[in-house]
């Protein structure tokens, strides 16, 4: 685990593209840093982001479900759920993935539940979202990224699954 | 909010035929294959001393390529044109027990605007950086003890802290090392003899690396500094959003988020140019690891960008990674290698992912801005690190700073690059002279 944190740090370290003159104190900022983590381009979302951020699973929950909010601010929202590890936020992500209007966001819902919960739960997922689904106006797009997610649920080595 | 393009069912079911093979489309506005015509002046590259490069260059030779150590006779200026590239040293060196490079000599002419260093390394998961830059005079750029207060965020921001706040800022990338100087608007060439070290660090254990790492250095040279350039833009395209290497300048979504990049970068002189269209495998179309890892799908996609002149730009359609993660898109490195020897490395690229939002403009917005770390260019303030902003005094600096190209997140709203941030820019080898295009 420790190598495995060190690793994350400077991985995250090598992708921030950071600066380092220490300027002057910046101004506080009118949008507060947790959403700001979710609307930053190259950021990656990690437990060290999260924690850093202060990103909490109220403020993910509620901006995937704000649809007034950018996808690209949902979609970040719907892949820190899965850091979180609650019935709540696997419960969220199903209706997602269910549902929702935007079908990129479905496909982010299915891909953090086979991938946040399917490793301590493989059948589980893979009857929820059977079922979720199976309907006849599921969009083909939709389907077809399932169907490739259930291959990674059935094999998690096979793709950046943690181990 | 309106559906995205390529995100029904089309988009999945017609995938886009992989392989590698190069697709010029048939005219369209900014032409076919790749554009040639000479730079002026300078030969064509290659292992002997201080070698010009042309823009039309070919392909590039693959990695460790046999060369010797060069330098010695500084080239003659430029004879024409607004300025001239040239490679002015390459020389393989083996990494000490300690992880670090003997010093590297390179001689600098008195026309030198910029150059950038690159130090490709043999084991691509390591990380690597610049550890140390001087110029003649002794003055240090880059280097372990830049004599400024350590800050609570440098275990954070870098294995090499010291190297990260130094004058001329060096973060660290895998599989290479990457440098342009300057990056900050506050120093300047000076002619003579440079001394430059790398320095490595396995992630994984914490040790320094080892192995060795082929160094070269790329120069502008110059009367005045440049006021225009070219940005060659190579696109891969894995069949995300429906884009295809055929159908792209078809595509109006595609046109809106080209010409959104494009706003940024006229102002500051610089063309944005297409000059080859690819398909690539659409098993790329999702990138699910992009960190540290052995035979991670991001560096494998980059190695297949072997266009070494400009920027290869990949579009995909999302991020995995852990729990299907997302992130808008990422550069191969700050600046990320171009020229001679420096393509097809696993940091040749920047990837865009095309399903972030349903307006293209945003996605025009991801491809400026990564486009931007690639030419040398850093977030003009971190979201996490505050007071920790970018070298550049005319940048807004702080949160309130979200009108720049370089701030953090993505927005299909106003932004820009400003004069200085041009200046770097413009600066950097991989922005060619404008009589490159015909």
């Amino acid at each position: 685990m420790k190598s495995s944190a060190a690793r994350a740090s400077l991985a995250l370290a090598l992708n921030l593209c950071l600066a380092a003159s220490a300027a002057a104190q910046a101004p506080s900022n009118d949008v507060p840093l947790p959403e700001r983590l979710l609307a930053a381009i190259d950021v990656p979302l990690t437990l060290d982001t999260i924690e850093r951020a202060g990103l909490t699973e109220a403020v993910a929950l509620r901006v995937l479900g704000d649809g007034t909010r950018t996808r690209y601010e949902r979609l970040r929202a719907a892949s820190a759920l899965p850091f979180f590890a609650t019935p709540t936020a696997r419960a969220a992500l199903e209706r997602v993935a269910a549902a929702d209007s935007d079908l990129e966001l479905r496909v982010q819902a299915i891909t953090g539940l086979t991938r946040g919960f399917g490793l301590a739960d493989p059948l589980g997922v893979r009857a929820a979202l059977d079922v979720a689904l199976s309907q006849p106006d599921t969009p083909l797009y939709v389907r077809d990224h399932w169907a490739k997610e259930r291959a990674v649920l059935e094999s998690p080595a096979s793709t950046g699954l943690p181990r | 909010m309106a559906m995205a393009v390529g995100c029904g069912e089309d988009a999945t079911s017609d995938p886009s035929p992989a392989g590698g093979e190069a697709a010029a489309p048939d005219g369209g506005p900014v032409g076919g294959a790749a554009v040639g015509g000479a730079a002026a002046g300078g030969a064509a590259a290659g292992g002997a001393a201080s070698g010009g490069v042309t823009a039309d260059a070919g392909p590039g030779g693959a990695p460790f390529l046999d060369v010797g150590p060069s330098g010695g006779a500084t080239p003659p200026p430029p004879e024409g044109g607004e300025f001239t590239i040239e490679v002015l040293h390459e020389e393989r060196v083996t990494l000490s027990p300690a992880g670090v490079s003997p010093d590297v000599t390179f001689d600098v002419p008195e026309d030198a605007v910029a150059f950038t260093i690159f130090g490709l390394g043999e084991r691509p998961t390591d990380y690597f950086v610049v550890e140390h830059l001087e110029n003649a005079e002794g003055e240090a750029f880059v280097t372990e003890d830049p004599g400024v207060p350590a800050g609570p965020f440098d275990q954070f921001l870098s294995p090499w802290p010291g190297q990260f706040r130094s004058p001329n800022r060096a973060a660290p990338s895998e599989a290479m090392a990457t440098l342009l100087f300057p990056n900050n608007p506050e120093l300047s060439v000076t002619p003579g003899r440079w001394t430059l070290r790398v320095a490595s660090l396995d992630p994984n254990s914490g040790r320094p690396g080892g192995g060795e790492v082929l160094v070269s250095v790329r120069v502008k040279r110059a009367a005045q500094p440049p006021q225009r350039g070219v940005l060659k833009l190579n696109l891969y395209f894995t069949g995300a959003r429906g884009w295809t290497a055929d159908t792209a300048l078809q595509d109006p979504d595609f046109n809106a988020a080209l010409d959104r990049m494009r706003e940024f970068y006229e102002p500051i002189g610089i063309d944005v140019v297409p000059v080859s269209f690819t398909d690539i495998s659409n098993e790329y179309a999702t990138i699910d690891s992009f960190m540290a890892e052995a035979g991670n799908e991001l560096a494998e996609m980059f190695a297949l960008g072997e266009t070494d002149q400009g920027v290869n730009l990949f579009f995909v359609d999302r991020f995995g990674g852990q729990f299907g993660g997302q992130i808008g898109g990422i550069a191969g490195a700050v600046p990320g290698p171009s020229g001679e020897l420096l393509g097809g490395t696993p940091r040749s690229g920047v990837a865009v992912g095309t399903s972030i939002a349903p307006d293209p403009r945003s996605i025009g917005h991801v491809m400026g801005h990564e486009t931007g770390h690639y030419l040398g260019l850093f977030h003009t303030s971190e979201i996490f690190a505050q007071g920790v902003n970018d070298p550049i005094p005319d940048t807004p600096q702080g949160q309130q700073g979200t009108s720049n190209l370089m701030y953090p997140t993505v927005t299909p709203e106003d932004a820009e690059l400003s004069p200085q941030q041009g200046t770097i820019v413009r600066g950097n080898p991989t922005i060619l002279p404008t009589e490159v295009m015909p």
